[in-house]
């Protein structure tokens, strides 16, 4: 490949890179927002389920914290996809990098640089991959698992909480006392 | 980094103790009988870890008389200075060591396991399949070069032993 050639490969990459990073810094607030909803949306649901004595509520929470660890998963799965595309791209340009600051000394360096360069897949969208149920258990989504099964099982135990300790009964005014406090 | 002997080894004048080679050897035949893992980060216990950062100490303080006793960014500074330094075709051999060296420096960390789980198997691949045997030649050429014979010859046979665990390994791999 000539130097022009190089070049203009090295472009697109950037290009994509510079994609890629955007398509990051979105999945980040996402996957933020939907923490941050699945946490308001679960801590509401088990308060209204104490204060209205409706067990059925604090299920719901379980049920809807699980929705949101598959929406999670699902953002998460594409935010590792992106950070790992940027990496890729990083050492295409990082072994750029190579060749011109040692590749004079190292002929390897160069070779490995047009390699890198030549056998990229270009494209951002067309290297992601579909989203698999099993990428839920994936190492790195274990963390989520743990911390929404927590939320789930604290709101199982919430509903049976409310099932089964009766209500505080409050105490209201004999008819006799008020009948006597009249003229 | 933990060095074992800074001192020419073997008594034959060589910069580099020859008896190095034998954790080359060791690891080739970890590769072959399957007791290392390539899939996994490297430890201080790995052999070829202990290869690397004793080889390249002895290299600094025998032959470049250099303080870099690390593998880091550091190290890696400080030898592209004297890598640059080095300007004249006599030196081409151990420039070209030098940048083999410098490239350790940038996979160090992946290699040693401290980069993201998913991003190591790349690098630990190509640590293995591309920079240890250019490491190996980087030596063999070298050494030819400043006339250290044993040393030659005993970077050639680490290199000829870990190719061949290497192919041992991946023959078991694919068969797997």
């Amino acid at each position: 490949m000539n130097g022009d050639e190089q070049r203009e490969m090295l472009r697109l990459v950037e290009l994509e890179y510079a994609r890629t990073t955007k398509f990051i810094e979105g999945s980040v607030g996402i996957t933020t927002s939907v923490r941050g909803w699945a946490i308001t949306v679960w801590a509401a649901l088990i308060g209204v389920s104490f204060t209205q004595r409706l067990w059925a509520l604090a299920l719901l929470a379980a049920i809807t914290i699980l929705s949101f660890a598959v929406v999670d998963a699902y953002q998460s799965s594409l935010y590792a996809q992106a950070l790992l595309r940027a990496r890729t791209l990083e050492r295409i340009t990082a072994k750029h990098f190579d060749a011109l600051a040692r590749g004079k000394d190292n002929p390897r360096f160069i070779a490995e640089a047009d390699a890198a360069l030549a056998s990229n897949k270009y494209g951002f969208y067309s290297n992601l991959q579909a989203f698999r149920w099993r990428d839920l258990f994936h190492l790195r989504y274990r963390i989520f698992l743990v911390a929404y099964g927590t939320l789930a099982l604290v709101a199982v135990i919430c509903a049976l909480l409310v099932l089964v300790i009766p209500a505080p009964t409050i105490p209201t005014p004999s008819p006799t006392a008020s009948s006597s406090a009249g003229p | 980094m933990t060095t074992s002997s800074a001192a020419p080894g073997g008594g034959s004048g060589s910069p580099i103790a020859l008896s190095l080679f034998d954790r080359v050897s060791d690891y080739a035949e970890a590769l072959e009988t399957g007791t290392a893992d390539i899939g996994k980060p490297l430890t201080d216990a790995t052999p070829i870890v202990v290869f690397c950062q004793n080889f390249f100490a002895q290299l600094f303080q025998n032959v470049l008389n250099a303080p870099i006793r690390s593998i880091d960014a550091r190290a890696k500074e400080q030898a592209a200075t004297i890598r640059q330094q080095k300007s004249d075709d006599a030196s081409a051999p151990l420039r070209r060591l030098l940048a083999v060296f410098e490239e350790l420096c940038d996979e160090w960390q992946d290699v040693r396991g401290l980069s993201y789980v998913w991003y190591r198997h790349r690098a630990l691949d190509e640590f293995h399949a591309t920079l240890l045997p250019d490491l190996f030649e980087a030596i063999t050429s070298w050494a030819n070069a400043v006339d250290h014979q044993d040393l030659a010859q005993r970077s050639a046979l680490a290199e000829a032993a870990y190719k061949k665990g290497l192919m041992a390994l991946s023959a078991r791999l694919a068969k797997a």
